[in-house]
């Protein structure tokens, strides 16, 4: 059962990395933005499943997207981080007083935690890609106004995606 | 002991992290140097397959601009042509006035299309539909008639990956044509619309207006190509030079061919620097 699940997240990063290289980096808004749909998948990873596994995952998927668009590193580095930080900001907007790993479902969140928790992890995502990518703080503004023109366009694919595929869930 | 062995199971996840996070790293920096590896090869191979497939797709939306820019391409290079013809047939009658050396050197071309390219970034790239399979080597300079439009620096059979202009690591010799004072243009990676024109002395008299050409001294890119116009410069007090913004005469948001720059005495200008080199080190 584990191993078919697996396969299943194996064959998913494959597409996302996929879809990411060959189609999302050609969408471009006014030269500025780019939406980088391949957050969704650590956006959306149960946090039952083993975090070790999870790392790995995450590695590998960035890996695959620089390895289609040429940039070395980076996208592994900014989405192994986001993945590192999924847990404690889930806890950290999480209602309740006490948090349990194990019982915790994405459906418990309302739009608001939604909205926050999707917010702060594609924030800290684009700001690591375009600030290893430049890789000095003398252009820190264009890095911290392209974080924010990518993450908004980021931001309507993955709630276009949450409205249209996961509402049965939330209901 | 044990307590060292407490901590590394308690942090595991973080260590775990932190390994990956070098591997990352790793894959960064090694990439400006190092280019051979297997997955490397097939990468370009497969991204650039991918590529040449939409970019079959998408090609015909642009067709009428291309068409246009075309002819116009044409026209331009009847009118050289035509020059050439004159200056050949005056240079038959003076054989000793040959003294331009731009024609002692020779070039040939391979026309490519460019078949994924972006500007946004700080280190831009472009794939061509050539690669070594068809001649195209890593060092080769890539134009356009309206300037240059990167470097080779990775191929595989069939697919090469092209170091844009628009990169922070690219540096190109351009010289300005009305006095023939050479430079160094970089990219500062904020518009891809101008490039930065350095190491000019700040007693050179500049205009805005003025054309900025290649100088063909690196042998990678023909001498006498316009890249743009001076659109603005200033004296950096700092270093004593001036730094110049040159507009672009290509836009690089909308290219789609361009020519591979084959220098036939490429192998001949390395055998002469490298003899000079060793002479030297042997003093």
């Amino acid at each position: 059962m584990l191993n078919f699940r697996l396969l299943g997240n194996i064959i998913l990063i494959a597409l996302l990395a996929l879809l990411q290289g060959l189609i999302f980096n050609r969408i471009t808004f006014e030269q500025a933005a780019t939406p980088y749909i391949y957050v969704l998948f650590i956006l959306l990873y149960s946090v039952k499943n083993n975090r070790y596994l999870f790392l790995l995952l995450s590695f590998l998927l960035g890996w695959g997207v620089d390895l289609l668009s040429d940039t070395g590193g980076i996208h592994a580095f900014a989405s192994l981080t986001t993945a590192y930080l999924c847990l404690p900001v889930i806890r950290m907007i999480h209602s309740s007083r006490t948090f349990e790993k194990d019982e915790f479902r994405y459906a418990e969140f309302s739009v608001g935690q939604w909205f926050v928790y999707t917010l702060i992890l594609v924030l800290c995502h684009h700001f690591l890609l375009f600030f290893f990518e430049s890789f000095s703080f003398s252009n820190m503004k264009d890095v911290l106004l392209r974080t924010l023109y990518c993450a908004a366009f980021t931001l309507i694919f993955v709630y276009f995606y949450l409205i249209v595929f996961r509402k049965r869930e939330r209901q | 002991m044990q307590f060292i062995l407490r901590i590394i199971v308690r942090n595991g996840l973080f260590l775990f992290y932190l390994l990956l996070a070098i591997i990352a790293f790793t894959f960064t920096f090694r990439q400006r140097v190092y280019h051979k590896s297997v997955v490397d090869k097939a990468g370009t191979e497969f991204t650039g397959f991918m590529d040449d497939k939409i970019s079959g797709m998408t090609q015909f939306i642009h067709l009428d601009k291309t068409n246009r820019q075309l002819q116009e391409e044409n026209a331009e290079l009847r009118i050289l042509l035509e020059k050439l013809k004159t200056e050949r047939s005056a240079m038959h009658s003076v054989r000793d006035s040959i003294s331009n050396p731009e024609f002692h050197q020779i070039y040939s071309f391979i026309p490519v299309e460019i078949v994924n390219n972006s500007v946004m970034q700080t280190h831009n790239m472009m794939t061509i539909n050539k690669g070594s399979r068809q001649g195209v080597r890593p060092g080769m300079g890539l134009i356009s008639s309206n300037g240059v439009l990167g470097f080779v620096y990775k191929t595989s059979d069939n697919y090469a990956r092209v170091m844009s202009t628009l990169n922070t690591n690219t540096r190109i010799t351009a010289q300005i044509k009305k006095n023939q004072y050479f430079g160094t243009l970089i990219w500062n990676g904020k518009d891809p619309r101008f490039l930065q024109l350095q190491e000019i002395p700040k007693y050179i008299p500049i205009e805005i207006g003025d054309t900025i050409e290649t100088d063909g001294k690196s042998g990678a890119v023909p001498g006498g190509i316009m890249i743009g116009t001076v659109a603005e410069s200033e004296i950096n007090e700092l270093t004593g030079d001036l730094e110049i913004e040159v507009k672009l005469k290509e836009d690089f948001a909308r290219l789609r061919y361009g020519q591979v720059v084959v220098n036939l005495q490429r192998q001949e200008i390395i055998k002469v620097e490298r003899n000079d080199s060793t002479s030297n080190a042997q003093f």
